[in-house]
């Protein structure tokens, strides 16, 4: 699979500089970089000097605004010129959106069945955050706080210029408190960071149910160590969709599934859309629990936490002897 | 079975945020009142097609899983609900 990593943040936050400069660490070697600005006239991509082994592709118009299948289009179109040899053999994928980009829409392009069918998994989502304005930003613009909200990692831009910036600090852990926070100083960065997968941090999620508000936006983070049959999942996730709707803005998650108990079972979803689980190969640790984590807003761990009870009730009454044997 | 959906049907009103009181009738069934709207949810006959019996202000509904149930109850309770038009498939997806 093809990691596509989404650099996301607000105007001016930093997102561009950072990209410039992870191009030309080795780390970053075979990229393809996507880029979309806002405006039919882009400028970001003439400030980013790919490789010879990484190159760089613009978009114009907001990517969330647009239907969502030009942006799997763009990326069905770059593997298929990979596999003719048109363009370098690139080993990742990254979409710089537009400062105003909801990550919404352009994650379920990621996870859309056609992008899977590319050989294109999420790689993970990272959002700037300028430490100088960044406070302001969130206090005023809402896409910003879903930006940060629906993080993997969140990088803190211009801290050089802003001292300590605690409240943000503070702000930001309340608002994705499963985010780790890195710093770019002076537009440096580990590149490292980028280049995690969304299962490395499933596989790192060591909290135990965790629930915690900042403004609207709440996380919550339940583990459970039985397995979850696939029809518990299957009616879960229904009434996820029915109900959280268009407040989730993000649930992910790796299942033991009862009846696969060795191929564990990554999960996305974003607002009321879920796609099909990608099966790993194996469990990386010993530890094999089944954890979910949802952002958004108007969300209940309670209700959440009796939804799966109510469930497995149900289908224990149902059929209570036909106990799902492991394939 | 019955303590697990008790305990839901509360929760379920709080997240909808609407007011009510939810209680366990005698013979086994839920009894909910709700801003004006009253709702009982029984069992249904061991020989229908469906699991669950919902009447929401005299009109009779069923369902045939706890989250149809969910489904009928919330748009009897609240004429703005509009649930999703997604229905995930059963996950007979395999492993490939």
């Amino acid at each position: 699979m093809i990691p596509v990593t989404v650099l996301t943040g607000f105007l001016g936050s930093g997102k561009t500089t950072l990209l410039a400069r992870l191009l030309k660490s080795p780390e970053f070697a075979r990229t393809a970089v996507i880029i979309n600005e806002f405006g039919a006239v882009g400028i970001d991509h003439d400030l980013v000097e790919a490789g010879e082994e990484s190159f760089v592709q613009l978009e114009t118009g907001c990517l969330c605004c647009t239907i969502r299948g030009d942006l799997e289009a763009t990326m069905a179109d770059l593997v298929a010129r990979r596999a003719d040899g048109v363009v370098p053999p690139f080993e990742r994928i990254v979409i710089e959106t537009s400062g105003l980009a909801d990550p919404a829409p352009i994650l379920n392009a990621i996870m859309s069945e056609g992008a899977r069918g590319s050989g294109l998994a999420l790689g993970g989502i990272v959002t700037t955050v300028d430490a100088v304005t960044g406070l302001a930003t969130l206090a005023r613009e809402a896409q910003s706080v879903r930006q940060a909200a629906v993080a993997d990692r969140l990088i803190l831009t211009k801290s050089d210029l802003a001292g300590e910036a605690a409240d943000l600090r503070v702000r930001l852990a309340a608002l994705n408190p499963r985010a780790p926070l890195s710093e770019a100083l002076f537009g440096e960065i580990d590149a490292g960071v980028l280049l995690y997968t969304e299962y490395d941090r499933l596989d790192d999620f060591h909290t135990h149910t965790h629930h915690v508000h900042a403004d609207d936006i709440q996380c919550i983070a339940i583990r459970r160590s039985e397995p979850m049959r696939a029809l518990t999942l299957t009616l879960l996730l229904e009434a996820l969709a029915d109900h959280c709707g268009a407040g989730l803005l993000r649930l992910k998650g790796i299942i033991n599934v009862a009846e696969y108990p060795h191929r564990p079972a990554i999960i996305h979803g974003v607002q009321h859309i879920f796609h099909a689980p990608a099966w790993l190969e194996g469990w990386s640790t010993a530890d094999h629990d089944t954890r979910l984590v949802l952002i958004g807003r108007g969300l209940s761990e309670a209700w959440v936490l009796n939804l799966i009870a109510a469930i497995e009730a149900e289908i224990a009454e149902i059929a209570p002897q036909q106990a799902p044997a492991p394939l | 079975m019955d303590e697990a959906l008790l305990a839901l049907i509360t929760s379920s009103l709080a997240l909808w945020e609407r007011a009510g009181d939810v209680r366990r009738e005698a013979g086994g069934a839920i009894a909910l009142e709700s801003e004006g709207h009253e709702v009982r949810i029984t069992r249904a006959a061991p020989d229908v097609p469906f699991r669950w019996s919902i009447t929401i202000d005299g009109r009779a509904r069923v369902a045939s899983s706890v989250p149809g149930l969910l489904r009928v109850l919330r748009a009897g309770l609240d004429p703005d609900f509009r649930p999703s038009r997604v229905r995930i498939a059963p996950i007979g997806i395999t492993p490939s």
